[in-house]
């Protein structure tokens, strides 16, 4: 394979998705998921062990009012 | 119902709009009573958090006029003024969005076989294999791959099974998802890997 620029693929940005409320994961990723990788999370535990994995999301997309850890404490 | 402009925010993916309809009809079906319960606890802030997913969902699957009701029922609860009225407006308001919905949607596909034909398993294993990957990934991608799978998936999986993985996965439950899919190829004694 030579090293045509034209032919490499444009990295595709990832974003994360974390909100209590699978609706609210369903329509956003919904609108982001043909243009965008995206990943999700349903409280701020997991969403933090996906930002700490070796593929860092370029974007985190946090609902502001989460039961358990709210947003300060998974922003902070 | 502001069916167009929803469907615009989900993508323009009419499978994905309706799946996500179907999933909100579920898990709204007892919002109301889970609010009571917690007024009754005297837990205001999971009442107002309820009334607020309420209320978001609502927004972002164009129930506007439900958005509003919950969006009034939160303030109710939160300045603690006219609760059981609000309550009560939300949930005809609910009832009224939640039946409109199961009305308006198509039947799912449900599996036909009363038994597993082992010949049709490679025909299942090839999406099961990929939906673990997807999970396991936490990939937003898992919510599509699940509704084109859910044809072959019928082909192996018992009513109960393609149920409730079409539920976990939609509902993005993803570590519950992966419990299914276990016992799934437990079951039908495939590897996964």
């Amino acid at each position: 394979m030579g090293a045509s620029p034209q032919l490499k693929p444009l990295q595709q940005k990832l974003i994360l998705i974390v909100d209590d409320t699978p609706t609210n994961i369903g329509v956003i990723s919904g609108a982001l998921r043909d243009s965008y990788k995206t990943k999700v999370a349903t409280n701020g535990a997991k969403a933090l062990s996906i930002a700490a994995e070796e593929e860092k999301p370029d974007l985190i997309l946090l609902d502001v009012m989460m039961p358990e850890m709210d947003t300060k404490s998974v922003g902070g | 119902m502001d069916t167009a402009a929803a469907l615009k925010r989900s993508g323009g993916n009419l499978n994905r709009y309706e799946s996500l309809l179907r999933r909100f009809a579920e898990s709204q079906a007892t919002a109301i009573d889970d609010i009571r319960v917690a007024m009754v606890a005297k837990d205001t802030s999971t009442a107002r958090r309820l009334a607020h997913s309420l209320k978001g969902a609502a927004a972002n699957l164009g129930l506007s006029a439900l958005a509003e009701v919950a969006a009034r029922a939160e303030s109710a609860i939160e300045s603690e003024q006219d609760i059981p009225l609000a309550l009560e407006s939300l949930s005809h308001s609910l009832d009224s969005s939640l039946d409109t919905i199961r009305r308006a949607l198509p039947k799912e596909a449900a599996p036909t076989n009363s038994a597993v034909a082992v010949k049709d398993l490679a025909v299942a294993t090839q999406p099961l294999v990929r939906l673990k990957k997807l999970l396991e990934n936490d990939d937003g991608d898992a919510a599509d791959f699940i509704l084109d799978a859910r044809p072959s998936l019928c082909e192996v999986l018992t009513v109960a099974e393609i149920d409730a993985l079409v539920q976990q996965v939609g509902n993005f439950a993803y570590s519950n998802a992966l419990q299914s899919l276990s016992a799934i190829a437990t079951r039908l004694s495939i590897p996964l890997e």
